[in-house]
């Protein structure tokens, strides 16, 4: 018997957590590291624009054509409201914490390669609706801007995030238990 | 764990995120004041050349913590510019903001499946100290990154450099996503050690030895 086997449970399962929220906060602050020393003027005028901020009109446009929203550079405007996208308004936060939290779990690469691209295809979706819908509350709804922006969104969006990341961790683990369900 | 119970764990989640998010909205004043005396501390231990005073204010139908600080003495920006005793900087962070890292930390607590309610009782004594430090690091933190930002405006407005301060590395850090990060992994560390706890092998007594040798 390996001296692992000898531990008791308890202690094995202690040590995999600790393992695991330091992998999970190690992993975080590389990729925050990195998202800062991106320039701003990138972010504005390429991420934000194409991947963002176009997008967002589009689909506003699409919702409710009598908006005629446009897209300049990180703003999306219309005569009633503008909103504008910045950093650490564009789901990099969130998809950080999934992408930190699926590297740091055991698991198959297949298995993480499936989680860190789920998790980019949700924070994109869930981030696209949120900048769509904040936008008809500053256009309709001014006094729900603060509360939503600041509290429900967010917090929905960590609670989400995190059930998004307990189904990938239960699969993973399930897959690890039965490979024959792996098929 | 099961799949039910991952399904009951994930119901119980956005319940109590429902439950707190309604509650921390509704009762953000109240909360606020309960937690004034505690961000004073802090930010007396954060930045000790600044005097705080906080105090509740509301804004159209928000609330937000407003923080007026004054010098306690001169404080050197840049070996050239210094900022007079008693000069003041007055900034704020919105209460219901200030929230969202105990949210989340009390929902994924209130989530976290375990074996009875014993276990959840000593789950949530262990969050209790925890919930403290959660706090320190994510608002008074906020508040205290937010101040030095008027300094490095003055020394850049001198025309000098002014090395980013620990506080406002940490405010950036804690604004972007980082307070979602310390209450998740709180949360989770809270969890693990209560378990650890739980599981721990039951220390055996030796019976005394009468032997002599």
């Amino acid at each position: 018997m390996s001296p692992a086997m000898q531990q008791p449970p308890a202690t094995a399962g202690s040590r995999r957590s600790l393992f695991f929220i330091l992998g999970f906060a190690a992993c975080y602050a590389v990729f925050h590291t990195l998202y800062f020393m991106i320039p701003d003027d990138i972010l504005r005028e390429r991420v934000y624009h194409d991947g963002i901020v176009a997008i967002s009109a589009a689909i506003i446009n699409f919702i409710a054509p009598g908006e005629a929203v446009t897209a300049l550079a990180n703003r999306v405007q219309s005569t009633r409201a503008a909103l504008e996208v910045v950093r650490g308004c564009d789901g990099a936060g969130m998809l950080f914490l999934l992408w930190a939290a699926v590297l740091a779990f055991p698991a198959s690469l297949a298995r993480k390669a499936m989680g860190l691209v789920g998790a980019f295809l949700i924070i994109y979706m869930l981030n696209q609706a949120r900048i769509v819908g904040l936008y008809f509350v500053v256009a309709y709804r001014e006094p729900w801007f603060i509360p939503l922006h600041t509290f429900f969104v967010p917090s929905l969006l960590v609670i989400l995030g995190s059930l998004f990341f307990a189904w990938w961790a239960f699969g993973s683990s399930t897959l690890s238990r039965d490979p024959s369900r792996a098929a | 764990m099961t799949r039910v119970a991952l399904r009951n764990a994930s119901l119980r989640l956005l319940l109590a995120w429902l439950v707190l998010s309604i509650g921390g909205f509704w009762y953000a004043r109240p909360i606020a004041q309960v937690l004034l005396p505690y961000f004073d501390l802090c930010l007396h231990v954060f930045n000790r050349d600044w005097q705080p005073m906080l105090a509740v204010a509301r804004e159209h139908d928000n609330y937000s913590i407003h923080l007026v600080a004054t010098a306690r003495q001169s404080i050197p920006v840049t070996s050239t510019v210094a900022v007079e005793a008693g000069r003041t900087i007055t900034t704020g962070v919105n209460v219901v903001h200030v929230l969202v890292p105990i949210v989340v930390f009390v929902s994924v607590l209130v989530a976290w499946p375990v074996r009875d309610l014993r276990a959840r009782i000593r789950l949530l004594f262990f969050a209790l100290p925890v919930l403290l430090l959660v706090v320190a690091l994510t608002g008074p933190s906020v508040l205290a990154g937010k101040m030095l930002i008027p300094l490095q405006d003055l020394a850049l407005a001198a025309g000098a450099h002014r090395p980013e301060p620990l506080l406002l590395t940490w405010m950036l850090f804690v604004e972007v996503g980082g307070s979602w990060l310390v209450a998740l992994v709180a949360a989770i560390g809270c969890a693990a050690l209560a378990q650890a706890v739980q599981e721990r092998p039951a220390r055996r007594i030796a019976p005394p030895s009468w032997d002599s040798t």
